[in-house]
C-alpha cells in the first residue's frame, strides 16, 4: 500500500522522539508529493505538521492516490529509538500494521499495529508574521536548554532590525539569549514591527530533540499570536510547530 | 522546610504561644503522649493494631519501620486510630487527630528495604493488609518515653521505642483480591491497578506497597510510606485519565468547595482536554510559615496527559479524587484547584485530608454551575481569604486575565 526508503534513520527518530512529546497518536497521508503528518495536541495549543517530499526519499512508492495510515507514536519512537549510525530506514505500511526496518549490513525489522483513526484534513494556522528569524539547528538548541532550568515562559522580543532576544522567565529566576544578525548568531532576520510574544517554554523543549538532526530553524511570530517554528532538514524535509501565546 | 527555632519554644513552654500558633503542637503531643505511655506496663504493650504501619525515610535503604499499637484497646475503637475516611466524614478536629495518632505505642523494627521477607515472617506485613484490626503484642527494648521532635514532619505518632519481639496474635483479615496480589508476581503499578478497580482502597494498596507486599516477587522492596503514598495516588491517577481518553468534556463550568482542617479548596471544573492546575496559597503563622512576612504561593501544571512541572504529593492526593470524580460521569475538563492553609492549620497530619475534603467537596455538589467571569470572580473572593488579583495573577487556567489562546482560534 505504502512503502518507503530513507537514508539516515536518525532523522526519523529525532523527528518522532519530538512529535511523540506532543501527540499520542495520529495520522499520516501519502501522495505523490510526499509524505505529510498535520495534528493538534488535545490542548490545542501546538499543531505539528510534517512534510518529506517524495525526492528526499531514495525509494518511495504509494498505491493508488494516496494512502493513509495511523500511528501510536509512543509505539513508533520505542522502535526508532533503536535507529543507529549509518542504519537507512524502510517503512513498509500494509492494510493493519506497519513494518520499520533498519538497514546497514545487516537488517532488524519491527512490527507495530496500525491505530485506527480518520485522517482529519486540518487548515495551516492563518497568522501574519511581523518577525522572521533563521538560526543555527545549535544555536537555538543551546538557547533553550540555558533556559529549561530557570524558565517556564519564553519570551520573544524583537528589539531592532538586528537584535532578537529570547526570554525566559520563571518563578524566581529569569534569563535570556540574544542573538544578533551583525555578529552572526543569527543567519538571515526580518523585523516588520518589533513585537515581543510569549509562549510555553516546555514546547520549545520537546522541538529541541527534533533540532538535533537539523541545520536550519527558522523562527516565526507576530504580538499574541502562535509561533511558527521549521525545523529545517538537509534533505528538503521540514518539521514545524505551532504554539498559541500566553496571554497576559 | 523551616523549623521552629528551639530558643523560642524553651522560652515559651508552650503557654505564651510566641511561634503564633493557635495551640502548642509540642505540648499537644506531648500530653497525649504521657497518657498513652502510662498505659504500658513494663516494657510491653498489648492491644490490637488498627492496623497501623509507617515505614520511616531517615536513614534508606536502612529504615525504621513502625507498628503502632494502642495499649489494650481492641476493635473498634483501635481501629477508629487509622481512619481518614472517617475522620473527614465527622469533622474530626486537629487536637483530636493528633490525640488519636499520639495515643499508640510504636513497637520500632529496623529493617533494610532489600529485605521485605523478614517483615512478612513477622506478620508485620500482613497484618498491615489486614481490614480489621489484629491483636498484636510487643516486647520493647525500654520503656516508650515520650520524646519530642522539633521538626513538625512527622505524622503524629506516639511514644516509640525499639521492638525486641513483635506478635501478631490473631489472624488478619485478609480480602481476597489483596490475598491474590500478595502472592502474584507482577509489576507494582499493575498491581495496584487491579487492587483500585476490585475496590480495595487506596490507604490499604498504601500500606501493601510500603510493606513490600506488591511487585515482582524478587524485586519486593519496603517504600517509605510518604513515598508509596504519592506513588499510588499517581499510578491510580494514570489509570483513571486512560480510561478517560477520548471522553467529551464537560458542557460547562463547575465550582466545588471544600474546607476542613484549616484548609479550603475551591475546584474549578471547566470544558477542556484535562489540564490540571494547582494553586497553594499559605499564610503566615502556618505550620511552614512562622517566619514568613505574607502570603506564599506554590503552583503546579499537568498537561492532559499527565506530565506535570513538578512533582508535588499534596497536588497528587487532590488530583485522585477529582479524577475519581470525572471518571464516575466518563468526562474529561480543565480542572483548577486552589488550596488556601490558614494558620488553624497548626500540625501537619499527612496528606490524607487532602484527598478526603476534596472528595467530600465534589460529593456536595456544585457551588455554582456555569458562572459568568464577575461571579467566579465573587466567588473566589468569598470563599477564599487570598486576595482575588493574586489568583487571577497566578492562574492561566481560570481563563481570568491570563490565559493560554487555542491553535484554533487562528484557524
Amino acid at each position: 500500500m505504502f512503502r518507503f526508503r530513507f537514508a539516515d534513520a536518525r532523522i526519523w527518530r529525532y523527528m518522532i522522539a519530538s512529535i511523540e512529546k506532543i501527540l499520542d497518536e495520529s495520522v499520516f497521508l501519502a501522495t505523490s508529493e510526499g509524505l505529510s503528518l498535520r495534528a493538534l495536541d488535545t490542548s490545542h495549543v501546538v499543531m505539528v505538521d510534517l512534510f518529506y517530499p517524495r525526492d528526499s526519499f531514495t525509494e518511495y512508492e504509494v498505491e493508488g492516490d494516496e494512502a493513509s495510515f495511523g500511528v501510536s507514536f509512543s509505539l513508533l519512537s520505542k522502535v526508532l529509538r533503536r535507529a543507529r549510525k549509518d542504519d537507512a530506514l524502510e517503512l513498509r505500511v500494509d492494510e493493519s500494521s506497519i513494518e520499520v526496518s533498519f538497514i546497514s549490513r545487516g537488517v532488524r525489522r519491527f512490527r507495530i499495529p496500525q491505530i485506527n483513526l480518520a485522517l482529519e484534513r486540518l487548515p495551516e494556522p492563518r497568522i501574519t508574521y511581523t518577525v522572521e528569524a533563521r538560526l543555527m539547528s545549535t544555536t537555538f538548541r543551546e538557547a533553550v536548554k540555558d533556559l529549561e532550568p530557570i524558565a517556564d515562559t519564553i519570551t520573544l522580543q524583537a528589539v531592532d532590525e538586528d537584535i532578537l532576544v529570547m526570554r525566559g522567565e520563571g518563578d524566581i529566576a529569569s534569563g535570556e539569549a540574544e542573538f544578533s544578525l551583525s555578529r552572526g548568531s543569527m543567519v538571515d532576520y526580518r523585523v516588520e514591527s518589533p513585537d515581543t510574544s510569549s509562549y510555553a517554554l516546555e514546547y520549545f523543549s520537546y522541538m529541541n530533540q527534533a533540532a538535533q538532526a537539523a541545520e536550519i530553524v527558522t523562527v516565526r511570530y507576530s504580538a499574541d499570536a502562535p509561533v511558527r517554528v521549521d525545523v529545517e532538514y538537509q534533505d528538503g524535509g521540514r518539521l514545524t510547530f505551532y504554539v498559541s501565546p500566553r496571554i497576559d | 522546610m523551616p523549623r521552629i527555632p528551639p530558643e523560642l519554644c524553651t522560652r515559651c513552654k508552650g503557654y505564651k504561644l510566641l511561634c503564633g500558633l493557635p495551640r502548642c503542637p509540642i505540648l499537644d503531643r506531648f500530653r497525649v503522649q504521657i497518657q498513652a505511655a502510662t498505659l504500658v506496663k513494663g516494657n510491653s504493650v498489648e492491644g490490637d493494631s488498627p492496623p497501623s504501619v509507617l515505614v520511616g525515610e531517615y536513614g534508606y535503604p536502612r529504615v525504621r519501620v513502625h507498628y503502632m499499637i494502642p495499649p489494650g484497646e481492641r476493635g473498634d475503637d483501635a481501629a477508629y486510630r487509622e481512619a481518614p475516611g472517617e475522620w473527614s466524614r465527622r469533622r474530626e478536629p486537629l487536637s483530636r487527630i493528633i490525640g488519636l495518632r499520639s495515643g499508640m505505642v510504636s513497637a520500632t523494627i529496623r529493617a533494610r528495604v532489600q529485605d521485605p521477607w523478614r517483615l512478612y515472617e513477622l506478620e508485620v506485613s500482613l497484618a498491615a493488609a489486614s481490614s480489621r484490626p489484629v491483636d498484636s503484642e510487643a516486647e520493647l527494648a525500654r520503656p516508650p518515653t515520650p520524646r519530642l521532635l522539633f521538626d513538625g514532619v512527622s505524622k503524629p505518632i506516639g511514644p516509640s521505642a525499639p521492638a525486641v519481639r513483635v506478635r501478631v496474635s490473631s489472624n488478619p483479615s485478609i480480602p481476597r483480591p489483596v490475598e491474590t496480589a500478595i502472592s502474584d508476581d507482577e509489576l507494582a503499578s499493575r498491581m495496584t491497578v487491579e487492587l483500585y478497580r476490585r475496590g480495595v482502597d487506596v490507604y490499604t494498596i498504601q500500606r501493601m506497597l510500603s510493606l513490600g507486599l506488591l511487585g515482582r516477587l524478587r524485586r519486593r522492596r519496603l517504600v517509605p510510606t510518604r513515598w508509596a503514598i504519592t506513588a499510588v495516588d499517581d499510578m491510580v491517577s494514570r489509570y483513571l485519565r486512560e480510561r478517560l481518553r477520548g471522553a467529551r468534556e464537560v458542557s460547562r463550568a463547575e465550582v466545588y468547595y471544600g474546607e476542613y482542617l484549616g484548609n479550603r479548596f475551591l475546584i474549578v471544573i471547566k470544558p477542556g482536554p484535562g489540564s490540571f492546575e494547582w494553586i497553594e496559597a499559605w499564610h503566615p503563622s502556618g505550620v511552614w510559615t512562622r517566619g514568613a512576612g505574607g502570603l506564599i504561593f506554590w503552583r503546579l501544571m499537568e498537561d492532559p496527559r499527565g506530565r506535570a512541572t513538578a512533582s508535588d504529593g499534596g497536588f497528587s492526593a487532590a488530583r485522585l479524587p477529582v479524577l475519581e470524580h470525572l471518571a464516575s460521569r466518563g468526562v474529561v475538563g480543565d480542572v483548577v484547584i486552589i488550596r488556601e492553609i490558614l494558620p488553624s492549620y497548626y500540625a501537619p497530619v499527612g496528606n490524607w485530608h487532602i484527598r478526603e475534603t476534596v472528595r467530600r467537596a465534589l460529593e456536595s455538589g456544585p457551588v455554582a454551575v456555569d458562572p459568568l467571569e464577575g461571579e467566579l470572580r465573587d466567588l473566589i473572593s468569598s470563599k477564599l481569604t487570598v486576595p482575588l488579583r493574586e489568583v487571577e495573577s497566578r492562574s492561566l487556567l481560570l481563563g481570568l486575565g491570563r490565559r493560554v489562546a487555542r491553535l484554533t482560534d487562528f484557524m
